[in-house]
C-alpha cells in the first residue's frame, strides 16, 4: 500500500503528511523531531496520527465480506485474549490448526453435549463463511467410526491404564479392573473418533464439515444438535468483530488489574494515541491494549509487563524513565517499509515509550511498568 | 471443606460423560486427577456417602460410568486416607445394595485392617454370587498370607456351575500372590 498521489513532489517537511508516501513518513518524523521550530509538536502529531490511520487500514478490519451461518463455542479467557491478539494482528481470528482434529468446533444448532470444562467460560460467537458441500458425520458414521478406532487403539488403551494404576504389563485384571480399563479405553477411543473427524474434514476440499447429534445419541445424552467443523480459518469470523468479543470478555470480568489498566491509559495519553483505550487484558506475562478509534476500527498494542517492588524513597519513576528511553532507542525514522513494516516491528515505536504506575502500600510501592513491543 | 452431595454428584456426572468434540482425553483425565488432588479428605467423605445413596438421575454420564468412576476416585482417595476410609466404608459392607461398589473400593485401599470384615462375609454362607466376585476381588488386591488363606477357602467352596466366579478368585489368587 503506498498513498503516493500526482503532485507528491518537493521537500518532505513542507508537505502535508498526507500526502507523503509511506516510505517518506519515517524521514518527515525524523525531521520533525529533529528541528526545535514552532508548531514542532503539531507536526509529530500530524505525521504520527497519518502513520496510525495507515496502520489501521491494514491491521483494522475485522467485518465480515458475507455473512456466514452462526455459532458458538466456549473458550477460556486465555484463549479469548489470543483471539484478539490475532484479530490485533490482523489474522483470522482461530487458529483450527490448534484445536481437535486440526479444526476448530461450533455449535451451529440444538444443544449438542461440548464437555464440562469450568474454565472454558468465555462465550464466543462466530460466523461461518457457507460451505458448498460439508463432509457430514451423523449418529452411524460416528459409531462405525468409534468401533474401529476402539479396536485400533486397544492395545494402547490398557498400556496407558496399566501405566495411570500403577498395574505392571502381567498382573491379571479383576473384573473391577476389567470395568475401569473398558471406561479408560472408551474415552480414549472417543477422543481419538474425533480427532479422526477432525482430520477427515481438513482432508476435504472445502475444509468444513458437520456433526449431527441426534436425540439420545451416545455422545450427547443431554441433547441433540449440530456441529461445524472448520479447519480453514479464513471461513471463521467472530461475530461482532472487536467490539463484541470485547462486549463479552467485559461481561465476563475478564481484563488486567486496576493498576495495569490505569497505567495502560496513562500510557495512551502519554504517547497520544488516537481512541480510547477500550481493554487491557493480561496474558502469558504480557498485556494487550485494545484500542478503540472509531466504529469497527480498533488498534491493538501488546506491552510487555514488568512488575517491580520498590521502596517509595528510591525513586520509582526510574524505571518508567529507562524504559521510555529504551524506546527512544528504538525508534528507526528511516525505517521506510511502510505500514506493514511498521505494524509487524511494532506500532509503539513510532509513537510510545515505557510508563510506571504507583500500587502499593505506604512504604513499598509496585510499578506496572508497560513497555510497547511488537 | 464440606463438599456438598449435588456438586460432587454433579462433578461425577460431567467426569464420566462423553468427552464431546471439544474435550481431549488427557485434559479430561487432568481435570479428574485435578479435582481429586484439590479435594482430599472431605471429599472422600463424600464420595463415601454416595457408595451408600447414588443419584437416581444423572444427565450426561450413564450410571454404569458414573458408578465406576466412583468407585475408581473413592478408592484412589482411600489408599491416601485409610483412616478416614476403612472407618466408613466397613459398616456399609451391611448394606446389600453398596456391598459391591464397598468391596471393590476396599480392594483398592489395600488395607488389611480390613480382613476381619472380610472374613465375616467369607463366613456368610448366604452371600450372593456377585457379592463373592467383589469379595474374591477385594481379597486379591489386599494379599497377604491372610488374605490368600480365606481365598483359598472361597475357592474351596465354590460350586461346578459358577465358572465366572471360580475364574475371579483364580485371578485374585494370582493377584495375591503377587502383592
Amino acid at each position: 500500500m503506498d498513498a503516493a498521489t500526482p503532485g507528491n513532489v518537493g521537500p518532505v517537511a513542507a508537505r502535508r503528511a498526507s500526502t507523503l508516501r509511506d516510505g517518506e513518513l519515517g524521514a518527515a518524523l525524523h525531521d520533525a523531531a529533529s528541528h526545535r521550530k514552532p508548531g514542532r509538536e503539531a507536526r509529530e502529531r500530524e505525521i504520527e496520527d497519518e502513520i496510525a490511520d495507515r496502520v489501521i487500514r491494514v491491521v483494522g478490519i475485522d467485518k465480515p465480506d458475507v455473512p456466514g451461518a452462526p455459532g458458538h463455542t466456549k473458550v477460556t479467557p486465555d484463549v479469548a485474549v489470543r483471539i484478539l491478539e490475532n484479530l490485533g494482528k490482523g489474522e483470522p481470528p482461530f487458529k483450527p490448526e490448534l484445536g481437535k482434529g486440526g479444526a476448530s468446533w461450533f455449535v451451529v444448532e440444538g444443544n449438542p453435549y461440548t464437555g464440562i470444562e469450568p474454565a472454558k467460560n468465555t462465550p464466543v460467537e462466530v460466523e461461518i463463511a457457507k460451505s458448498a458441500k460439508p463432509v457430514r458425520f451423523a449418529e452411524p458414521e460416528l459409531v462405525k467410526l468409534l468401533d474401529e478406532v476402539r479396536q485400533e487403539t486397544a492395545g494402547e488403551a490398557e498400556a496407558a491404564f496399566r501405566k495411570r494404576f500403577g498395574l505392571e504389563p502381567t498382573t491379571p485384571l479383576n473384573s473391577k479392573l476389567r470395568k475401569s480399563l473398558a471406561r479408560f479405553h472408551d474415552q480414549l477411543a472417543e477422543s481419538r473418533m474425533w480427532d479422526q473427524v477432525g482430520q477427515r474434514v481438513r482432508a476435504s476440499p472445502d475444509g468444513v464439515g458437520e456433526v449431527v447429534l441426534g436425540e439420545g445419541s451416545r455422545f450427547s445424552r443431554s441433547g441433540a444438535g449440530k456441529f461445524a467443523v472448520v479447519t480453514d480459518a479464513s471461513k471463521l469470523r467472530i461475530k461482532g468483530g472487536v467490539e463484541g468479543l470485547l462486549r463479552t470478555m467485559s461481561e465476563q470480568g475478564i481484563s488486567a488489574e486496576a493498576p495495569v489498566q490505569q497505567a495502560a491509559e496513562a500510557m495512551a495519553r502519554q504517547a497520544k494515541w488516537a481512541g480510547r483505550v477500550r481493554g487491557v487484558f493480561r496474558y502469558g506475562g504480557r498485556i494487550l491494549i485494545v484500542v478503540g478509534v472509531a466504529a469497527d476500527v480498533w488498534k491493538v498494542y501488546h506491552a510487555r509487563d514488568k512488575v517491580k517492588a520498590v521502596v517509595e524513597s528510591a525513586g520509582g519513576w526510574a524505571g518508567a524513565t529507562a524504559g521510555a528511553a529504551a524506546f527512544a532507542a528504538w525508534f528507526v525514522p528511516a525505517d521506510t517499509a511502510g505500514p506493514l513494516a511498521w505494524a509487524a516491528h511494532g506500532v509503539g515505536t513510532l509513537v510510545a515509550g515505557g510508563i510506571g504506575y504507583w500500587a502499593g502500600s505506604s512504604t513499598t510501592r509496585t510499578i506496572y511498568e508497560l513497555i510497547l513491543e511488537n | 471443606m464440606t463438599r456438598s452431595r449435588d456438586d460432587v454428584v454433579a462433578m461425577l456426572d460431567a467426569l464420566a460423560a462423553p468427552l464431546g468434540p471439544m474435550t481431549d482425553h488427557t485434559a479430561r483425565l487432568a481435570q479428574q486427577d485435578r479435582w481429586v488432588e484439590e479435594g482430599g479428605a472431605a471429599l472422600l467423605e463424600a464420595l463415601i456417602a454416595l457408595l451408600a445413596a447414588p443419584p437416581t438421575q444423572l444427565t450426561y454420564a450413564s450410571r454404569d460410568d458414573w458408578m465406576t468412576l466412583l468407585v475408581e476416585i473413592t478408592g484412589t482417595l482411600g489408599a491416601r486416607h485409610p483412616e478416614v476410609a476403612l472407618p466408613r466404608l466397613v459398616p456399609l459392607l451391611a448394606d446389600a445394595s453398596a456391598r459391591g461398589a464397598v468391596l471393590d473400593v476396599l480392594g483398592t485401599v489395600g488395607d488389611a485392617r480390613a480382613l476381619p470384615a472380610l472374613t465375616a462375609l467369607v463366613n456368610d454362607p448366604s452371600l450372593p454370587e456377585p457379592d463373592l466376585l467383589h469379595l474374591a476381588g477385594a481379597l486379591g488386591e489386599i494379599g497377604g498370607a491372610d488374605a490368600r488363606a480365606l481365598l483359598a477357602r472361597l475357592h474351596a467352596a465354590v460350586r461346578p456351575e459358577q465358572h465366572a466366579l471360580r475364574r475371579e478368585i483364580e485371578i485374585a489368587e494370582q493377584m495375591a500372590r503377587r502383592g
